[in-house]
């Protein structure tokens, strides 16, 4: 058995849901944050885990202030943000991180961290792990 | 930047404004490059500027012509340099009296610069005729009621005196034109947004379905009993090929709108330098040097939008394929070059790591395909991006191929087995004239 945390963000919660079962059975465990704000207030609590899924599309969340609106003011993929926030703050020590878009016309947005590896929706739940499991053995 | 539908919807609508007003228009674009750069999106036919100004044009063997050019670019640069939304007026080295008008996305992001004058009216009477003929021409774009009101409001307004009359025109007509085409981006960008938002929407509900599916496969009721599984099989196949024809859909409804689009003569050194310089930065982190070392500079006629896309996608493969320990430092570059033959334009691009096997050179391009050597190595991809470049390429009827053959001693490194040597070759033909433009 696994116990590794994984952090997975995105606004969709039936999504991740049926696609974890597998990791989930081998013990690994998920936090889930939904949204830009959310998951910004514990980056700090996200650079600890083991494994991060991100969602390019992100919804801003409900409490953003003036100031942080007006920073994301037409910013389209708000999961980028995100795993720019992750690298400057938790530099050679951020965990690996495993882009899960919508389809492969949202990976043009991901040129600037194209190196990522990035899954397109639909994946089967055993593909998934697959991923999970060779982003651990190259951490 | 403008969608090709934008320039569809505008350039009607320009080229009705300065037939009835006399008036010419140029539109630039800012087009989001890392490097943020101002290009000519749409201007008015030579024949709507003022006599003075072609005259001036057909001198000193076109010099006239790039030195007014390079006035027009450098007025757009200033309003885009001073990133305000107001619009100002100048007099142009020449004495003509022109209007720059900022044009913002339904974000507030400056998107384009309309520039506006080099009047050439000499009837000014005969304004309020033309202004109606404009007016009602261009009611069948308008967008809104509202839209519509306001175009009334505005004639209701307009004096009656010919001097009063002919300083309202030059105030009026382009921040009407500024307002139309706003409007009109704004609808297209709440159309993208939402066809976006129902995209994501599908592609997460076949992803449940697809999970479910799989996981209930697995419940030993099921996985026990063969005809059952090969049912649920056959569910899940369904559900990634229906995900896969939503992708496609859209996919080729983005490719038609490329297809569609007008092809001109640019430069292709431009194009295939400014691919590249969008993958610098990923290719610096992976420590391979791009040499692009022999580009021949010459015009092709191309659709920009199309070929970009395409160079774009070659040359992150290129980068993303490489291996960032080769353990020779020989093979830690990529090299392009481009020849100028006697018809067709020749690009070649060499990178070395994870291969094509010899009976993948053509599956390589088929939709979805993934070669078999990035499977091995856990490389995640969709297999969508050599798809789009063999279209690219078809549609300016060139010809695209790859050769791939293992090289050097195998990489003692884990991120691959062998480093494979592999040149992607592309030829374009310089014209496309007298060639079947359809695809």
């Amino acid at each position: 058995m696994s116990y590794q945390r994984i952090v997975w963000i995105d606004d969709d919660y039936d999504v991740i849901g049926p696609v974890v079962t597998p990791l989930k059975n081998e013990g690994f465990s998920f936090t889930v944050y939904m949204s830009y704000v959310e998951t910004e207030k514990n980056l700090m609590s996200i650079l600890d885990a083991d494994c991060v899924i991100v969602d390019l599309i992100l919804p801003p969340g409900a409490s953003l202030n003036k100031n942080e609106s007006q920073k994301l003011k037409g910013k389209e993929f708000l999961g980028l943000e995100i795993i720019r926030k992750l690298k400057e703050k938790g530099k050679e020590a951020t965990p690996p991180i495993l882009v899960f878009s919508a389809s492969d016309n949202d990976a043009d947005a991901l040129k600037e961290f194209s190196d990522l590896p990035h899954l397109a929706k639909p994946v089967r739940p055993s593909e998934l792990k697959e991923a999970v499991h060779s982003l651990l053995k190259k951490k | 930047m403008l969608s090709k539908l934008s320039k569809e919807f505008l350039r009607p609508i320009v080229e009705i404004f300065t037939k009835t007003t006399g008036c010419a228009i140029l539109l630039y674009e800012v087009v989001d490059t890392p490097t943020k750069h101002l290009e000519e999106t749409i201007r008015s036919s030579d024949s709507s500027f003022s006599i003075f100004c072609q005259g001036v044009w057909n001198t000193n063997d076109g010099k006239g012509r790039q030195i007014c050019s390079d006035n027009m670019c450098a007025r757009a640069s200033e309003v885009y340099s001073k990133g305000t939304f107001s619009s100002s007026s100048h007099t142009c080295h020449l004495g003509m009296d022109n209007y720059a008008f900022p044009i913002k996305d339904t974000k507030g992001k400056l998107i384009g610069i309309l520039l506006c004058g080099a009047w050439k009216v000499a009837d000014q009477t005969s304004m309020e005729e033309r202004l109606f003929l404009f007016t009602n021409s261009i009611k069948q774009y308008l967008l809104s009621e509202s839209e519509q009101v306001y175009l009334r409001e505005a004639l209701e307004d307009m004096p009656s005196t010919p001097k009063a009359h002919w300083d309202w025109v030059r105030k009026t007509i382009p921040s009407l034109i500024t307002n139309i085409i706003t409007q009109y981006i704004k609808v297209v960008e709440t159309e993208r947004q939402a066809v976006k938002n129902a995209k994501h929407h599908a592609f997460n509900q076949f992803q449940s379905a697809l999970a479910v599916a799989e996981n209930l496969s697995n419940n030993p009721l099921i996985s026990e009993n063969p005809e059952l599984q090969k049912g649920f099989e056959f569910l899940m196949g369904t559900i990634e090929a229906s995900a896969r024809s939503l992708h496609t859909l859209t996919q080729s409804e983005f490719i038609h709108s490329i297809q569609s689009a007008e092809f001109a003569a640019k430069s292709i050194k431009r194009v295939i330098l400014s691919a590249f310089e969008k993958n610098e930065a990923l290719a610096r982190q992976k420590d391979i040097e791009l040499r692009l070392l022999q580009i021949a500079n010459c015009d092709v006629e191309m659709v920009e939008e199309s070929l970009l896309m395409a160079f774009d996608y070659l040359a992150h493969n290129a980068v993303k394929y490489s291996y960032r320990t080769a353990f020779q430092s020989s093979q830690r570059h990529i090299d392009v070059v481009g020849r100028k033959l006697d018809s067709d334009y020749e690009i070649t691009i060499t990178n070395y790591g994870v291969g094509i096997e010899e009976d993948e050179y053509d599956k390589i391009f088929h939709e979805g395909y993934r070669g078999k050597l990035t499977l091995l190595e856990d490389r995640l991809g969709t297999g969508h991006g050599l798809s789009f470049v063999k279209k690219a390429i078809e549609q300016h009827h060139g010809h695209i191929s790859v050769i791939s053959k293992p090289v050097g001693l195998p990489n003692p490194n884990k991120e691959g087995p062998h480093p494979y040597k592999t040149t992607f070759s592309i030829l374009i033909p310089l014209q496309q004239t007298n060639l079947d433009m359809q695809i």
